[in-house]
């Protein structure tokens, strides 16, 4: 079932009413049972995937959990198992295309194809990552879930089963203890992020997609800066996609009464990729941090571990969003990135003045600006959908391949004359930035806008207000059709 | 002690700003609803999306001369038709833009001796019957009436199992545009869903003029912008590729050159029986009686426009037939006998054994080039022997030739 579906929207307040009706005891069923629902709404089968690695872990827990003297050994096998049946559903084909093109080049032979169709089941890069993260922090010493309802509600919550954020179960369990009722503010909450979250999705990342397809279909005819916009409108477009997914998640979950972890704090506002990394995709970076960097060895073993440590933490998160070497080399960019942030750290730390500069107002303006266009340019390999297209594309945005007769700031695309869209592009792209910097402000400086608490006859009018204009702007420019999130093939 | 029940209510919307939101946008509907400002927006003024009832209503509409022949129905009969256009014409044939039916045209004039017959190709792909007669209730009204409207019906143009509802087709909701009438509303939606949506859109002024105030808003944007755009170079974006014809294809949009028949295109058989199975898994009894109604529906336009109806009976393949539910092609083909024997129409049955599947076919349903040739002759030679059929042609022409639009005078 779509979050942006019709279907969503009669299943979720089904489930409200029927859990908060339900006693306390029997709202793990309820909930584990609209899961299910809403996870086999699709295809059925699939549900039976994730109640046998569901069933699987549960048990294997408590055997890693009792291991004494082949502890590691047993947590290890857990760990295979689970990467195996990801690396199986999700890299199959990919690793046949590589062993074959491999043994073409190398023996000339090819390798026979495989012989029966695989079928990606839906979010099973996040709940396999669950399960993964549960079976560390049982080899860690964490006491193992012992009501199996409880359990199985972890990877299966519906809000954040197919594309997180990754939840840790330590949050999440106890949270199944707590009697409570839903409060007033829950409820606006979870609302006004559900409403945001479909705002996101359908009126901004849906048509930006619209020109990042335009663009994308032929880089060859544009300029290096129709490029450039091509490259800030889908870094704002997987921001508003994903996020968008966040909040309805985040919402949904909060309608229930629960707290899921938030994924995104203005990411684009960061000065460095590393923190940039922080900001996107936060359970996502913690957990490659928790059960990757660290077990890797983090940066204990000193710099060249550390570096290596960071580019294969890349380079897996790249490929963890797609079997392709787009993803790979997506990830990889971001890691070399990342390594040159931590050596110019290191360098700048040793010099004072240096130190001073990078303190100011003004670096940090300039840090922001260029991680920001390191990131657009890195984000290139996620979208081409080839190496020969990225590289092309990654040129003409360093202006090494320029069209003839066109200045530095030809913009043909905002004459297109398809879509209003692609006039106002450069407006809506600064109007974008702008947004975030004054919700980053309002949330450094609470008050910091006196017209957002104003009230007419005591009643406040502001947040009644952008209630309404969201739900007409989403009646008005929601499309019959919306596509389905881009986070869901990952 | 708790609360009473309508004090607990009265709190709740004074403290949820998400309840207050909800009940202004509930107040700004009502006052819409009843003052309706958007009022009715040409459909020909705005923009719209380039759908195929987009391009051929807009072909349609564009003809000078009234149409004499028109075919009705889903891809089966507007694959064939334009396939075989191609090879008749010996010429590329643009089917976005072009819908003439040169083969058909020539074939009845050899049997009648008429001339300057018009034949216009209006299937589209996945037209049910409902369909058909939203074409003819939008757009065969007054002098665009044609003088014979050919009902094509295979077993799905009654019954799709991959069909629900006749108002949530994209063709129905563009030609819906075009009429306001009153008949179509009951039969729109079988299924709660589709009520649903009805209801849901129905009762939301924003919802139900979204298109319209995009289109408007649009408009009012992209004449205010024309002076500023009119300085900047002409866009490479407005070259369209053959990928961004696929992308926009995808949107459900068409674009000219998306869709070219050329005359030397072999075609081979391709078995997509998968397709056919599911879409006649089960008898559907409420999409078919459904179906049955928008038939009457349509049979009705025809009488009050002055349009000569004629059913065919869509050649079925083997395999079509193989993978039919049992009893779905027995129920269509005694039903359409039926109707026509009832309501006098003329009827002519396509489905003997003259089709010889792997030449006649592309695949379960569709016909090739060769199959389009042997539906269309037949059809020319039972319109050309039909008295009732050849008398609405001739006097059309002899009514234009008196009328001094066809070179006579007065």
């Amino acid at each position: 079932m779509l979050f942006n579906s019709l279907a969503y929207m009669i299943f979720l307040p089904i489930v409200f009413l029927i859990y908060w009706k339900s006693p306390f005891r029997l709202r793990t069923p309820v909930l584990l049972l609209a899961s299910y629902v809403f996870y086999m709404w699709w295809q059925p089968i699939y549900g039976l995937l994730i109640l046998g690695l569901t069933v699987f872990n549960y048990f294997y827990a408590f055997a890693v959990d009792r291991a004494t003297d082949r502890k590691k050994l047993v947590f290890s096998l857990g760990i295979a198992a689970n990467c195996i049946t990801l690396g199986y559903f999700k890299y199959a084909y990919f690793v046949h295309d590589i062993a074959s093109d491999a043994s073409k080049l190398l023996v000339h032979k090819e390798i026979p194809s495989i012989p029966f169709d695989i079928i990606l089941p839906l979010g099973i890069s996040f709940f396999c990552f669950e399960f993964i993260h549960y079976l560390f922090e049982v080899y860690r010493g964490a006491k193992p879930v012992r009501s199996f309802m409880e359990f199985a509600l972890f990877p299966a919550f519906f809000p954040t089963q197919i594309a997180g954020p990754i939840k840790r179960f330590a949050d999440f369990i106890p949270q199944l203890h707590t009697p409570r009722n839903i409060t007033r503010q829950d409820f606006d909450e979870g609302v006004e992020l559900i409403l945001f979250g479909l705002f996101k999705k359908v009126v901004l990342a849906d048509h930006l997609a619209i020109v990042v397809n335009r663009c994308y279909a032929h880089p060859d005819l544009l300029t290096g800066a129709d490029l450039w916009l091509a490259a800030y409108s889908f870094a704002w477009q997987v921001y508003f996609d994903f996020s968008g997914y966040t909040d309805i998640a985040r919402g949904s979950a909060k309608l229930l009464g629960f707290s899921v972890p938030i994924n995104f704090d203005l990411p684009f506002l960061a000065g460095s990729i590393t923190e940039i990394w922080r900001r996107w995709h936060i359970s996502l970076s913690t957990w490659l941090r928790d059960y990757l960097f660290i077990p890797l060895g983090g940066s204990k073993f000193g710099e060249l571990v550390t570096l290596r440590n960071i580019m294969l933490t890349m380079i897996i998160g790249g490929f963890w969003h797609g079997a392709g070497l787009n993803y790979g080399a997506w990830g990889a960019s971001l890691g070399v990135l990342m390594v040159a942030h931590r050596l110019w750290s290191k360098f700048y730390a040793r010099n004072e003045t240096l130190t001073k500069i990078i303190k100011t107002r003004y670096y940090h303006v300039l840090a922001v600006f260029v991680t920001w266009h390191f990131w657009c340019m890195s984000a290139v390999f996620m979208r081409a959908e080839n190496p020969e297209k990225a590289f092309m594309v990654i040129r003409k945005l360093l202006y090494l391949d320029r069209i003839p007769d066109t200045s530095f700031f030809h913009a043909s695309i905002v004459s297109t004359s398809d879509s209003i869209l692609f006039q106002f592009l450069p407006l809506i792209l600064i109007g974008m930035y702008a947004m975030q910097i004054v919700v980053s402000k309002s949330k450094e400086t609470p008050g910091i806008m006196p017209a957002l608490n104003l009230r007419l006859l005591g009643i406040p009018v502001f947040k009644p207000a952008y209630m309404a204009l969201l739900l007409v702007v989403l009646f008005i420019w929601s499309p019959d059709f919306s596509p389905q999130f881009i986070y869901f093939q990952f | 002690m708790s609360k009473p029940k309508s004090k607990q209510v009265t709190d709740f919307l004074r403290d949820s700003y998400v309840a207050q939101g909800f009940l202004l946008v509930a107040a700004i509907n009502m006052v819409l609803l009843l003052i309706n400002p958007v009022g009715r927006v040409d459909p020909e003024a705005t923009q719209s999306v380039r759908t195929w009832a987009w391009w051929a209503g807009k072909d349609y509409r564009q003809q000078k001369e009234p149409v004499n022949v028109l075919l009705l129905g889903s891809s089966f009969v507007m694959n064939p038709t334009w396939l075989n256009e191609a090879v008749y014409r010996n010429q590329d044939v643009d089917l976005v833009v072009d819908h003439r039916v040169h083969y058909l045209e020539d074939r009845i004039k050899e049997k009648t001796g008429l001339s300057n017959l018009k034949c216009f190709n209006f299937g589209l792909p996945g037209a049910m019957v409902s369909d058909q007669c939203m074409i003819l209730k939008s757009m065969c009204k007054g002098d665009k009436h044609p003088d014979v409207a050919v009902l094509f019906m295979a077993p799905r143009d009654l019954m799709d199992c991959r069909f629900n509802n006749a108002g949530l087709s994209k063709h129905f909701r563009y030609l819906s545009k075009f009429t306001e009438d009153k008949d179509i509303a009951s039969l729109q939606f079988n299924d709660l869903n589709g009520r649903f949506t009805d209801i849901f859109s129905n009762a939301i002024y924003f919802k139900t003029k979204a298109q319209d105030i995009q289109a408007l808003a649009a408009q009012k944007v992209r004449t205010a912008m024309r002076p500023l755009v009119a300085m900047l170079p002409p866009s490479p974006l407005d070259q369209k590729s053959e990928e961004d014809r696929r992308n926009v294809f995808k949107r459900d949009e068409i674009e000219q050159g998306a869709w070219t028949a050329h005359p030397n295109t072999p075609y081979w058989y391709v078995d997509s029986s998968a397709d056919c199975k599911h879409r006649y898994k089960h008898m559907n009894d409420e999409v078919y009686e459904n179906q049955k109604k928008w038939l009457d529906l349509a049979l009705a336009t025809c009488r009050q426009e002055g349009i000569k109806p004629m059913i065919v009976h869509v050649p079925s393949s083997t395999v079509a037939r193989q993978c039919m539910h049992e009893g779905i092609y027995e129920r269509h083909a005694a039903y359409l006998e039926k109707v026509a024997r009832e309501e006098g129409i003329p009827y002519l049955n396509l489905d003997p054994v003259w089709v010889h599947e792997k030449q006649d076919f592309t695949d379960w349903g569709h016909m090739s080039p060769s199959g389009g040739a042997k539906m269309l002759s037949a059809l020319g030679d039972f319109i050309a022997a039909n008295q009732e059929l050849e008398t609405a042609l001739a006097d059309s022409q002899t009514n234009r030739k008196v009328a001094g639009k066809d070179g006579g005078t007065l």
